[in-house]
């Protein structure tokens, strides 16, 4: 009998969540996307896509430290909590990394 | 004699039951029930309009047999803490439960992996009474954190720390499942859980006095005889299991009953 919950699945979810995001930030400004400025007419879209980067990484760091707090205690943290932190965390970065193109 | 419909109000939160569906299963009118329950039916009309015998029905469809919850089966238990709000009030009939029932163990109740993705927030506590047995699963909203806290509630004992259930999915499905397990199921997988912890507390035990696990071994063998007991062992772990789960529980200190004095 186990003693603790096999967290592999949800922790390989977020870890592949922020390898994808990081792929793209890296993969898509080279592929010289030159358009996407022209669709999107934001006066502050530089700023807005810092923003919506800075919330994506607070994001991702509560999702972190819930992740842990279910490790800890598995009784108290539902596995939603983390996912549903880690999920806003994606969209964010997301829509940051869209911004800045 | 009549009924303590304060704890009968109790049952039918934890089981999930409206006194629509109560009063359609049992066969009683849903006013007759709603008035008994609420005790908004004058003395002598209560008695009238829901006899005793019906009111005895009535908590056997609850599941309670003599003066406490049948010993036979698992009981499945259901609280649903709100999303916004206190919830304090949400554990109210488990703690009229408690000191009607008396103390109880409870740990908590999981499968062994998480799945890759779950938005539902629900936790299972296995809870060992005296008498009976019971599964709780406490459904809370996807984003907080549960307010469950054992210590805060009359009669309760966490041992989750020392002994969580986690068990394989299927044997997680069929226990938490209402009325899939037996109660003996429960027993053994607690039995299982609480030995790991005595093994590790005999670990310690022998590192303080500076034994390592060759010098406890060599211990064991010289100082203490060997029973014969190798070929009924399985059996032997199974009726077992009861008897571990009788570890001195503190007493309610105010019970209620059941059944009250006549009027």
């Amino acid at each position: 009998m186990k003693t603790s919950i096999d967290m592999t699945r949800p922790s390989a979810l977020y870890v592949g969540l922020a390898a994808i995001l990081l792929l793209a930030a890296f993969i898509l400004p080279r592929l010289g996307l030159t358009g996407f400025e022209s669709l999107v007419h934001a006066p502050y879209r530089r700023s807005g896509a810092a923003a919506a980067l800075g919330v994506s990484i607070v994001f991702g760091f509560l999702g972190a430290l819930r992740h842990a707090a279910r490790a800890e205690e598995p009784w108290r943290v539902p596995g939603s909590q983390p996912l549903l932190l880690v999920l806003l965390f994606t969209a964010f970065g997301a829509l940051g990394l869209l911004l800045s193109l | 004699m009549y009924l303590n419909t304060k704890i009968v109000n109790a049952l039918m939160t934890l089981r999930a039951i409206s006194p629509e569906r109560l009063a359609a299963v049992t066969g009683l009118s849903s006013r007759a029930l709603t008035a008994w329950l609420d005790g908004t039916a004058k003395d002598e009309d209560s008695d009238a309009r829901l006899p005793f015998d019906r009111q005895l029905e009535v908590i056997k469809i609850l599941g309670i047999t003599g003066e406490v919850p049948r010993s036979d089966v698992t009981h499945a238990w259901f609280l649903r803490e709100p999303a916004f709000g206190s919830r304090e009030p949400t554990y109210e009939p488990l703690r009229t439960i408690l000191l009607y029932c008396g103390g109880c163990d409870v740990t908590l109740l999981a499968a062994e992996a998480d799945p890759f993705v779950s938005l539902r927030a629900r936790t299972h506590f296995a809870l060992t009474f005296d008498k009976f047995r019971a599964v709780l699963q406490i459904t809370s909203a996807p984003f907080r954190s549960l307010a469950f806290s054992p210590g805060s509630l009359p009669n309760m004992r966490w041992v989750g720390e020392q002994a969580p259930l986690i068990v394989r999915k299927d044997l997680f499905l069929s226990l938490t499942g209402p009325g899939e397990s037996v109660p003996a199921q429960l027993d053994l997988e607690r039995h299982k859980a609480l030995e790991i912890a005595h093994w590790k507390k005999i670990g310690e035990l022998a590192a303080e006095r500076g034994m390592g696990a060759p010098e406890l071994a060599h211990f064991l063998i010289d100082k203490v005889p060997v029973k014969p007991m190798l070929p009924a062992l399985s059996a032997q772990l199974t009726a077992a299991a009861p008897a571990a789960a009788k570890e001195p529980i503190p007493a309610a200190p105010e019970p209620e009953s059941l059944f009250q004095g006549a009027k």
